[in-house]
């Protein structure tokens, strides 16, 4: 489930824009990859294609453009506003052409989001999911925390830290969830938010929680609506279209026939992080 | 009338649940389940032209119901389904 990233040669950009991807890093061989991005500042767009939507991806803009052939254009703009990227995609996102704009920080920014929407679409048909969420790891088992930005997944996370002994975190934003041989697992990946918390590390899923911020701390069991309710939007998708949205739904319905989901309700405290220990790592 | 393009119902964990894809089903953000005779007669349904009759026939040719309350039963669910816009 590897990538390859070209720079072409002549211009500005090299790996050092994607360090969070060094621990992931493997010899070039002649494997087939899941997709190939090229990185070429002078690459312009031959045919805009019809706007799908501008989707607000926390604080960044996404503008999206899909042309007849159902290849996409999508550009990329930081929370200022700035173009940072643009990305041209083949349909199925098996190979991609990027050009950066801006300073070395607009730079990595822009080829980092280009890198994740290729790898979730890329791998959206192979029970693979990018998903939003912070994850710690206690006894070999990872525990995914849900939410919207501002739930505080990462003050609960950072609570379990502290006040768990034994455990770490795996990933704070960008965890790759994949179903293999009817078990659900969660890897580290070169995207984590805020957080540099890039591992090269696996663990079985314990479980998922959804968090609410809440004047209590309440824990249950969700039901398998609310579970496809909170998972499904913590998934890197694009709904419109059929062979993106139908393959992460499939790999949504296989990791939840395997794995619990829990709903809590909770105040940023030691409490919510004793609560949510005992009753989903049971 | 029929069932728009681009909604499927699907069995996720024993519930019927239907999803929205395709660029005009974009705003459609919601999770709607279904009991079993509900998706009975979108399975029979979907991708054909139809009318409230038929959907009471699917109730009465399966079901032990009487035509009556197949009919009250339907015209519930059929406004269900306009007020989701499943149906064009």
């Amino acid at each position: 489930m590897s990538y390859r990233v070209i720079f072409v040669e002549g211009g500005v950009n090299d790996e050092r824009l994607i360090p969070s991807s060094t621990p992931f890093e493997e010899s070039v061989t002649d494997e087939p990859v899941l997709f190939e991005l090229t990185v070429d500042d002078t690459y312009r767009s031959q045919e805009w294609g019809e706007e799908v939507g501008q989707f607000d991806c926390g604080g960044n803009n996404h503008g999206v453009y899909l042309r007849k052939d159902g290849s996409y254009e999508i550009h990329i703009t930081d929370f200022r506003g700035r173009q940072a990227c643009l990305l041209d995609a083949t349909a199925d996102f098996s190979r991609g052409i990027v050009a950066l704009n801006g300073n070395l920080e607009m730079r990595k920014f822009g080829l980092n989001n280009a890198l994740m929407l290729m790898y979730a679409f890329s791998t959206a048909d192979k029970d693979t999911l990018l998903m939003h969420a912070s994850v710690v790891r206690e006894k070999g088992r990872g525990y995914l925390f849900l939410g919207v930005s501002g739930t505080g997944k990462s003050t609960h996370t950072g609570n379990w830290l502290k006040y768990i002994p034994g455990t770490d975190l795996m990933n704070d934003d960008n965890p790759v969830v994949r179903f293999i041989d009817g078990e659900g697992i969660v890897f580290g990946s070169p995207w984590s938010g805020k957080t540099p918390c890039y591992r090269n590390i696996e663990a079985p899923i314990g479980a998922f929680v959804q968090l609410k911020q809440a004047p209590y701390n309440k824990i249950r069991r969700q039901t398998v609506i609310e579970s496809f309710a909170s998972l499904l939007p913590s998934c890197s998708v694009m709904k419109w279209d059929k062979r993106i949205y139908g393959g992460i739904c499939t790999g949504v319905t296989h990791i939840m026939e395997h794995v619990p989901t829990y709903y809590l309700e909770n105040l940023p405290d030691e409490a919510a992080v004793r609560l949510s220990h005992e009753t989903i790592t049971q | 009338m029929r069932i728009k393009e681009g909604f499927e119902l699907r069995n996720i964990c024993g519930e019927n649940i239907v999803i929205g894809h395709g660029l005009e089903n974009i705003n459609f953000t919601k999770v709607i389940s279904m009991n079993e005779s509900a998706a009975d007669i979108w399975n029979q349904l979907v991708g054909k032209e139809f009318t409230l009759d038929d959907m009471v026939r699917v109730l009465t040719d399966n079901y032990e119901v009487d035509e009556e309350t197949a009919r009250r039963d339907c015209e519930k669910l059929l406004k269900d389904w306009q007020e989701a816009a499943f149906l064009e």
